[in-house]
C-alpha cells in the first residue's frame, strides 16, 4: 500500500480516490497560487488570504461548475474544529468570505455533488 | 439466430454457476465503485445485490488516522450501497448478520433454523465481516467492536508490490485463533486450492495476488449453543489497494 502520508497537505488522499491514475490527467500545478491536490479525478485548489478562502475545481485543466456541488470547509487548529460552508462564487469557485485560515492547521474540503455523491480533500497550510 | 441461442445458453450457464456457489460462501467487502467505496456482496466476480441486503448490515463504522470514529453510514446510490462520511477515512468497516441458514436433503437452502427445517441435514448462523484500509496505518489495525471474527495486517508495514508475501492475523472474539482459513484473493481465486491456515498464534502468511485491490477473506467455524444450527460460520474480508504506477 504505498498510499500517501496522512500529513502531506498537497497530496494526502480523499477516501474515493486511487492514487496514481489520477495524478496522469492534466497540470497539477496550482493556478491561483494555492494548494493543489487529487481527488478522484478533480483537482482541487485551496486558497487562504485575509478575505477569507476559495476553492478552484478543475477536471483535466478544464474549470468544473462549482455550482453543482455544496461544499464545506472543515479546519482543524490546535484541538478546535470549525466548519464553514463554501458558497458557489461563480465559474469554479467555491468561497467562504471572512474565513481565517489558521497556519499549521489540517483543513478539509468536503464535495457533495447532485448524485450525493462525495468527495473530500485534506490540507495542510503553512 | 444461433449467435442469441449461443447467448442464452451461456447467460444460462452463467446463472447456474453462480446459483451453484453456497450462501455460506459470499462475503462482503468494500471496493472503489466510481470514485465511491461500494460496499460488495459477492464472491469471485460475482457482484451480488448488496443494497436489497442493505437490512442484513447491522454496523457500518469509520475511522481516520488514529483510528479514532468518523461519523459514517451506507447510502443506497442506484444499485449499490456506497460509503457516506462527514470527514475522509482512512478505515471503514462493516458487519452483516446473514441469518440462519438450512440445507435440506434436496440440496436446497432455506432462510431458517433447524427448528423450522427439521429434515436439514445442515444448518448454520451466517456472519460476514469486512474492513478496508483506504491509506497506509500509521497505526496497529486495532479490534474492532463486533467483529467476532477479525482478519488483520501482522505488521504495521504491508509490502507495497504484488507477489511479496504478507504475515496476517485471525482473531476469533479478541483472541488470536488457529485454524482459521485464509484465502489470499477472494475476488480473482475463489476456489483457491490451499488456502493458508492460521497457526497456534493466529498468523498466517499469504502472497499479495495484486497490484490493485486486494481481498482477503478469513474463515472459521465456531461452535455455539445455538439449538437453532450446528454452527456458525464466521467471514471476515481485509481489503486494501496496491497502487499501479504513475501513467
Amino acid at each position: 500500500m504505498k498510499f500517501l502520508s496522512f500529513r502531506t497537505g498537497a497530496f494526502a488522499l480523499a477516501i474515493a480516490a486511487l492514487p496514481a491514475a489520477a495524478l496522469a490527467h492534466g497540470s497539477m500545478k496550482p493556478q491561483h497560487g494555492g494548494l493543489v491536490q487529487m481527488s478522484g479525478e478533480t483537482l482541487i485548489e485551496l486558497v487562504t488570504g485575509p478575505k477569507g478562502v476559495d476553492v478552484y475545481l478543475t477536471e483535466e485543466d478544464e474549470p468544473v461548475a462549482a455550482a453543482d456541488y455544496t461544499a464545506k470547509l472543515t479546519q482543524t487548529a490546535g484541538g478546535a474544529k470549525t466548519e464553514v460552508a463554501l458558497r458557489p462564487a461563480g465559474a469554479n469557485r467555491l468561497t467562504a468570505g471572512g474565513f481565517k485560515a489558521a497556519k499549521g492547521a489540517k483543513i478539509v474540503v468536503a464535495l457533495t455533488d447532485k448524485s450525493g455523491a462525495k468527495a473530500f480533500a485534506t490540507f495542510q497550510t503553512k | 439466430m444461433k449467435f442469441t441461442r449461443l447467448m442464452t445458453a451461456a447467460l444460462c450457464a452463467g446463472v447456474a454457476v453462480a446459483a451453484a456457489a453456497p450462501l455460506s460462501a459470499h462475503g462482503i467487502w468494500f471496493a472503489q465503485r466510481a470514485r465511491q467505496l461500494a460496499l460488495i456482496y459477492g464472491v469471485g466476480a460475482d457482484d451480488l445485490d448488496a443494497v436489497k441486503r442493505l437490512p442484513l448490515v447491522k454496523t457500518v463504522t469509520g475511522y481516520d488516522a488514529d483510528w479514532a470514529p468518523v461519523t459514517t453510514s451506507l447510502r443506497a446510490a442506484g444499485a449499490i450501497p456506497v460509503v457516506d462520511s462527514d470527514e475522509p477515512l482512512a478505515a471503514v468497516a462493516a458487519i452483516m448478520d446473514y441469518g440462519y441458514w438450512s440445507k435440506t436433503p434436496d440440496g436446497e437452502w432455506h432462510n431458517k433454523g433447524r427448528d423450522e427445517v427439521p429434515n436439514a441435514t445442515l444448518a448454520e448462523h451466517n456472519f460476514k465481516y469486512a474492513v478496508h484500509l483506504t491509506q497506509v496505518p500509521t497505526k496497529p489495525v486495532p479490534l474492532l467492536e463486533g467483529h467476532t471474527l477479525q482478519l488483520v495486517p501482522a505488521d504495521l508495514a504491508i509490502p507495497q508490490k504484488m507477489g511479496e508475501p504478507m504475515k496476517v492475523r485471525v482473531y476469533y472474539k479478541g483472541k488470536p485463533v488457529a485454524g482459521a482459513t485464509v484465502m489470499q484473493d477472494y475476488v480473482n481465486d475463489p476456489d483457491e486450492a490451499a488456502p493458508a491456515k492460521t497457526g497456534p498464534d493466529g498468523t498466517a502468511t499469504i502472497k499479495l495476488r495484486n497490484q490493485g485491490i486486494n481481498v482477503l477473506m478469513a474463515i472459521y467455524v465456531g461452535k455455539t449453543d445455538d439449538k437453532k444450527v450446528d454452527h456458525e460460520e464466521y467471514r471476515a474480508s481485509l481489503s486494501f489497494v496496491l497502487p499501479h504506477l504513475p501513467e
